[in-house]
C-alpha cells in the first residue's frame, strides 16, 4: 500500500471498517511512513476533539425520556400524518388503484389474445405429428444452397465429386 | 614492456568475458540440437489448371526448423478441406511426411430441411526427398473430363540457407509469408512447431518393488510403438512368466504451465506362451495426460495376475528424445 492508497482508506481504517488484509496492509504502511502516521494522528485528534465538544452539550433528561417514550407505532403514525398533509388522500380501494388500463386498450388486448389462441390451434391441427423414428432414410433433396455461406469463393467448378488425393512427383 | 602486454591481455580477456556474459545461455542439449537442425522451407502453391492454362491462385511460404508442421485449409461455400502435415527429417536428404486429409462436401438437404454432408478422412505417409514435391488434389483426379478445371496444390520442400539461430544467438523463429493470398481467403496455410520425438520409460512395480522395465527413445508423435517390459531378478515367478508389453502412442504435446504435458494412449498386454508371442490384452485403450519428465501411475492389480493377491502398478514417464527441443 502506498501513501495515496492509504489516504483513500484512512477514514475506514480509523473506523475499523477495513477488511483484515487491508487493515494489516495499512498497518504495515503506517509502520514505515511518518507522514501517514502524522495524518492518522491528526484525524484521531480531530475526532477526539469533536467527540468532546459534542458530549459537552447533553440534552435535558426530560427530552430524552420523552423521545424514548414514543413507541414505534406512534412514530409511524406521525410520519404518515405528515405525508398525508401534503397530498389529498385517495379513498379508492387498493385493487382499483393498481388497474390503470382504459377499457378500449383492455378490449384490444383481449381480442389479440383470442386471435392468437385460434391461430395456434389451427396450425397445430394442420400439421400431423411426424414419427420419431423413420424406418428408411428419405432420399436427400438435390443440393441447392449450403446452410451458411462459408466463403465468397466457390470451388464448384473444380468439384466433380472426386476424392481428395495426395501423391509425390519429381520436380 | 611485460607489464604493458599483461595489461592488454587482461583487458582483452575481460572484454571477451563480458561479450560472452551478454549472450543468453541455453542448455547444452538444446543448443546442440538447434544448431544441428537445418531449417526447411515449404512452398505451398495452389494452381487452377485447365488444359494448357495454369494460373496461380495462392502461394504461401513456411519456413522453420525440422519438425515444423503445417495445415492447409480450403473453405468454400460447399466444400471444405483440412489437410494436416506432420513433417520429420529422417535423414539429411529425406523427410517423412504424415498427412491427414479431411474433406466435407455439402450434399443436399434432408426432407426436414437439415444439411447433409459427405465427409471423408484419409491418412497417408510419404517419404519425400528434396528433389521431389507433394501434389494435393482436393477434388481428386479429373478422370471424366480432361479439359475441365482442376485445383492443384503443390508443396515443395527445400533446405533453407538461413541459419538456425539469429545473430543475437536466439533461435530463429518460424516464418510464414503469404506471397499471394487466395481468393476470398478461401485457401489458408497455418504452421506450428512442437516436439515430435519422445523417449518413454515404463516400469512395473510389484508390491512397491520395481520388477520389470522397458524404454524406447524413438517415439514419433501420433505413431504407436511397442515397449516390452523385461522382468528383473526381483520379479515373482508369476510376473516373470507373464511379462508385460504395451503398444503406446504419444498423441499430443501440450504446452502448459508450470510444465508442458504429453497425452498418451496405450494398450497393455501380457505376453504368454513358450515364445512369449501370445498377447492377452487386459488394459485396452487406456490413456492419460502427464507432465513431461514426471511419472504417470496406473494400478493394474485388478487386471494383471489378479489371483496372486499382489499389488501391481504401471508407471510411465515421457521425456523429450535426445536432441529434441521445445520452442
Amino acid at each position: 500500500m502506498d501513501c495515496k492508497e492509504f489516504r483513500e482508506v484512512l477514514d475506514l481504517y480509523a473506523d475499523g471498517e477495513l477488511s483484515p488484509d487491508a487493515a494489516s496492509a495499512a498497518r504495515l504502511h503506517l509502520a514505515e511512513c511518518a507522514p501517514c502516521r502524522a495524518a492518522e494522528r491528526e484525524l484521531l485528534r480531530l475526532r477526539g476533539a469533536l467527540k468532546l465538544a459534542v458530549s459537552r452539550h447533553e440534552p435535558p433528561p426530560q427530552l430524552v425520556s420523552a423521545v424514548r417514550g414514543i413507541s414505534r407505532h406512534w412514530w409511524r403514525r406521525l410520519m404518515c400524518d405528515a405525508g398525508a398533509r401534503d397530498e389529498p388522500r385517495d379513498a379508492r380501494p387498493f385493487w382499483r388503484k393498481r388497474i390503470a388500463l382504459p377499457a378500449p386498450v383492455f378490449a384490444l388486448l383481449l381480442v389479440a389474445l383470442v386471435g392468437f389462441g385460434l391461430l395456434s390451434a389451427r396450425l397445430r391441427t394442420a400439421q400431423p405429428p411426424r414419427p420419431a423414428v423413420r424406418s428408411e432414410p428419405a432420399p436427400p433433396t438435390p443440393a441447392t444452397s449450403p446452410p451458411r455461406d462459408a466463403s465468397s469463393f466457390d470451388f464448384a467448378r473444380f468439384d466433380q465429386g472426386g476424392r481428395a488425393s495426395l501423391y509425390k512427383e519429381r520436380r | 614492456m611485460r607489464t604493458r602486454t599483461g595489461a592488454v591481455f587482461i583487458v582483452l580477456a575481460l572484454s571477451a568475458a563480458l561479450t560472452r556474459a551478454d549472450r543468453p545461455t541455453y542448455p547444452a542439449a538444446a543448443t546442440r540440437s538447434a544448431a544441428e537442425q537445418p531449417r526447411i522451407r515449404y512452398n505451398v502453391a495452389a494452381f487452377e489448371e485447365e488444359s494448357a492454362r495454369r494460373e496461380l491462385l495462392s502461394e504461401t511460404m513456411v519456413e522453420g526448423p525440422a519438425g515444423t508442421d503445417f495445415e492447409i485449409k480450403l473453405r468454400g461455400a460447399r466444400f471444405q478441406l483440412h489437410a494436416r502435415f506432420l513433417n520429420d527429417l529422417i535423414s539429411p536428404g529425406a523427410l517423412k511426411v504424415r498427412a491427414e486429409i479431411k474433406t466435407r462436401r455439402f450434399y443436399g438437404q434432408s426432407e426436414r430441411g437439415l444439411p447433409l454432408y459427405e465427409e471423408d478422412e484419409q491418412k497417408q505417409t510419404l517419404q519425400l526427398g528434396f528433389d521431389e514435391k507433394m501434389v494435393l488434389l482436393p477434388f481428386g483426379r479429373n478422370n471424366r473430363d480432361a479439359e475441365a478445371d482442376q485445383l492443384k496444390i503443390e508443396i515443395t520442400p527445400t533446405l533453407s540457407d538461413q541459419s538456425a539461430r539469429l545473430a543475437s544467438g536466439m533461435k530463429r523463429p518460424l516464418e510464414i509469408k503469404i506471397l499471394k493470398a487466395g481468393p476470398g481467403n478461401s485457401i489458408t496455410v497455418e504452421a506450428s512447431k512442437s516436439p515430435h520425438r519422445f523417449a518413454v520409460e515404463a516400469a512395473l512395480f510389484e508390491d512397491g518393488r520395481e520388477v520389470a522395465r522397458g524404454s524406447s527413445d524413438d517415439f514419433l508423435v501420433e505413431e504407436p510403438r511397442e515397449i516390452r517390459l523385461e522382468p528383473n531378478e526381483r520379479a515373482s515367478a508369476e510376473a516373470a512368466a507373464n511379462p508385460l508389453a504395451m503398444s503406446l502412442s504419444v498423441d499430443q504435446y501440450l504446452e502448459r504451465r508450470p510444465a508442458d504435458q504429453a497425452a498418451v494412449s496405450f494398450d497393455v498386454y501380457s505376453l504368454g506362451g513358450s515364445q512369449k508371442t501370445q498377447r492377452e490384452t487386459f488394459a485396452p485403450q487406456w490413456a492419460g495426460i502427464g507432465q513431461i519428465n514426471s511419472t504417470m501411475s496406473y494400478d493394474i492389480s485388478d487386471r494383471y495376475l489378479k489371483s496372486s493377491g499382489r499389488r501391481y502398478e504401471l508407471r510411465l514417464s515421457v521425456k523429450l528424445a535426445p536432441g529434441e527441443f521445445a520452442e
